[in-house]
């Protein structure tokens, strides 16, 4: 299939191509699954659970191929058991994990539970890519002898946990929110308002959003931050973020994560970049250390889609003053910083014949935002402009898209012919 | 590079690296005919760099042991094959995928790629086979600016980039 640049830009809603992008997902899901070698498990009664999944198509396994729970399952597969001797409890909890599997999908089929497994670390077994867990006795046990309990969801299909250890196990960037019920129960009303909000400036994105995204996990905010969010290339499907009162401040995180998943879904199918260009890291408008060629495309698709948004939002709403303005700057600031990626990306990528398509749209939908700021206070724009040239002075090499490191900064003081135009300061 | 770049990057290299001193080298160079100057940086800095003239004559300077050596290039040229590689043959593949190589190039310090067209450093530096020199790019490139690398070099452990 050619891919159409201008559905993956932005949001292009949940048509064919979405739907075949994801069906490529879950084919090589299915085929890593076919090839799982239980020959070195231990013994128990592993082969019901991994034979249940394989022996029963239909579109209940097709949506749990596609689970951030399988994701994860199969990454630990592939990097602890396909090729790599592993202890017999490490055996016991992965074949427990996938008996929770079909767990799922057999009680969604009305199928007898009859399955043996082990509890988890933490002593539970999750029905992964269901709702439903239970605590667990000591093992092995039989899952139909469980007491179900069913974990909160902010829509069917998506839930919000961060104690399911397939889950969480993976979620390393941040602390857990560790939420109490009053707590859980805020941090869920206000996402779903801001899913609400999001579908009525883009139903695209928000059918996009819900399509793919099946657990959210609440995350701790640290001292002196609004808030923090991350999500992972293995556990796609997965967004986790910590709680803010603004629907608006959670929507923009559920875009700059979503659009994340998005890519690294649309990655596996099209690599956007030529393969052989990961040596080097560039200087990145988002932070202080670099990056590679991939995290600025990334980086500048996600912030893209949420400048768009964020213009929208306040094209159509009325915000207190002080809101309005900082939204506006953080739509000013966020198509100067894309249009500092997109300019490197330019410079030294070379691309797939899909990803200089996409990456060409980016800056033509980039040109068409800087006409929506156009009403903006001019001090505004200033002031965004003022605050990304200081950070590129900062941290870039000059007007190349190279990293400045320390360790030459210092060179430089001492050997000023060195540096063009004079001395670093 | 003409000799008066050269000159000028030999200074620039010095005053990087501050190898110690580089006499016998200009001393030497100061005697030489006219010619196409190349430079060669390497993937870990250090005392020690090569020139070439006219593509044929090596000289291999290293300071912490005034050592220079002088040589006439005795290389044979091959063609590429990179399945003759073995576990390098998936990198050489991406890396001749974007940049077609000309040849391989083999003699008694080991071996070397020569790409069809040379490719400007800055490009360069973004390869996966340009690993070795990435972490010391900032200050690398400020040697290079954006000449380009007319051939990649391996001795043993150690690689080194061709500049014109």
């Amino acid at each position: 299939m050619r891919l159409d640049e201008d559905k993956w830009v932005f949001a292009g809603g949940v048509t064919p191509e979405w739907n075949w992008v994801a069906d490529r997902r879950r084919r090589e899901a299915l085929a890593k699954l076919e090839a799982v070698d239980l020959s070195k498990a231990p013994p128990g009664k592993w082969r019901a659970g991994l034979d249940y999944l394989l022996k029963t198509p239909g579109p209940e396994r097709d949506r749990l191929l596609l689970d951030p729970a399988m994701d994860y399952w199969l990454y630990l597969w592939d990097k602890h058991f396909a090729s790599a001797p592993a202890s017999e409890s490490d055996w016991r909890l992965q074949l427990s994990l996938l008996q929770g599997f079909a767990a799922a999908l057999a009680k969604q089929r009305g199928d007898p539970l009859d399955f043996e497994a082990w509890p988890d670390p933490a002593g539970r077994f999750y029905l992964y890519g269901s709702p439903w867990w239970a605590e667990a006795p000591k093992g092995p046990f039989n899952v139909s002898r469980l007491e179900l309990r069913r974990l909160p969801e902010l829509r069917p299909g998506l839930i919000v946990d961060e104690q399911a250890w397939l889950l969480v196990h993976g979620v390393t960037m941040h602390g857990l929110g560790k939420l109490n019920h009053r707590q859980l129960k805020r941090f869920i009303e206000v996402l779903s308002r801001s899913i609400e909000e999001l579908r009525d400036v883009d139903p695209l994105i928000e059918a996009e959003l819900l399509d793919m995204t099946r657990l959210i996990v609440p995350l701790a905010t640290p001292e002196k931050q609004s808030s923090v969010s991350s999500s992972y290339v293995s556990l796609r499907g997965a967004i986790c973020l910590s709680h803010a009162e603004s629907t608006l401040l959670q929507a923009e995180t559920l875009i700059h994560e979503f659009c994340h998943q998005k890519m690294n879904q649309l990655l596996a199918v099209d690599p956007l970049l030529l393969p052989g260009q990961g040596g080097q890291v560039f200087y990145s408008p988002w932070r202080p250390d670099a990056r590679r060629l991939r995290g600025l495309l990334l980086g500048a698709h996600a912030f893209l889609n949420v400048a768009r948004h964020l213009l929208a939002a306040i094209s159509r709403r009325s915000f207190r003053k002080r809101e309005n303005i900082d939204t506006m700057l953080n739509v000013a600031l966020r198509l100067y910083q894309v249009e500092d990626a997109l300019r490197s990306l330019f410079f030294y990528a070379r691309f797939t014949e899909f990803g200089l398509r996409f990456t060409l749209a980016l800056q033509r939908e980039l040109g068409v935002l800087h006409h929506g700021t156009l009403w903006f206070p001019k001090a505004l724009i200033k002031e965004a402009r003022a605050a990304t040239q200081r950070h590129r002075a900062k941290f870039a090499l000059h007007d190349t898209g190279f990293h400045k490191s320390a360790a030459f900064v210092d060179r430089v003081k001492k050997a000023p012919f060195l540096s063009p135009g004079g001395v670093e300061a | 590079m003409t000799p008066l770049e050269r000159d000028e990057w030999l200074e620039a290299w010095a005053a990087s690296y501050r190898p110690g001193p580089i006499m016998p080298l200009r001393r030497l160079l100061a005697r030489l005919p006219e010619g196409r100057w190349e430079a060669a940086l390497t993937g870990a800095p250090g005392s020690r760099v090569k020139l070439r003239l006219d593509g044929r004559l090596l000289l291999d300077w290293d300071a912490s042991v005034q050592r220079l050596t002088v040589a006439g290039s005795e290389a044979k040229d091959r063609p590429f094959d990179p399945a003759a590689f073995g576990e390098l043959e998936g990198p050489l593949r991406d890396f001749a995928s974007l940049h077609p190589i000309r040849c391989a190039r083999e003699d008694e310090g080991g071996w070397s790629l020569v790409p069809r067209q040379a490719i400007p450093w800055p490009l360069w530096l973004r390869l996966d086979v340009a690993a070795a020199f990435t972490a010391d790019s900032t200050r690398l490139s400020f040697l290079a600016l954006n000449r380009r690398v007319t051939e990649l070099r391996f001795e043993g452990e150690r690689l080194w980039a061709w500049l014109d």
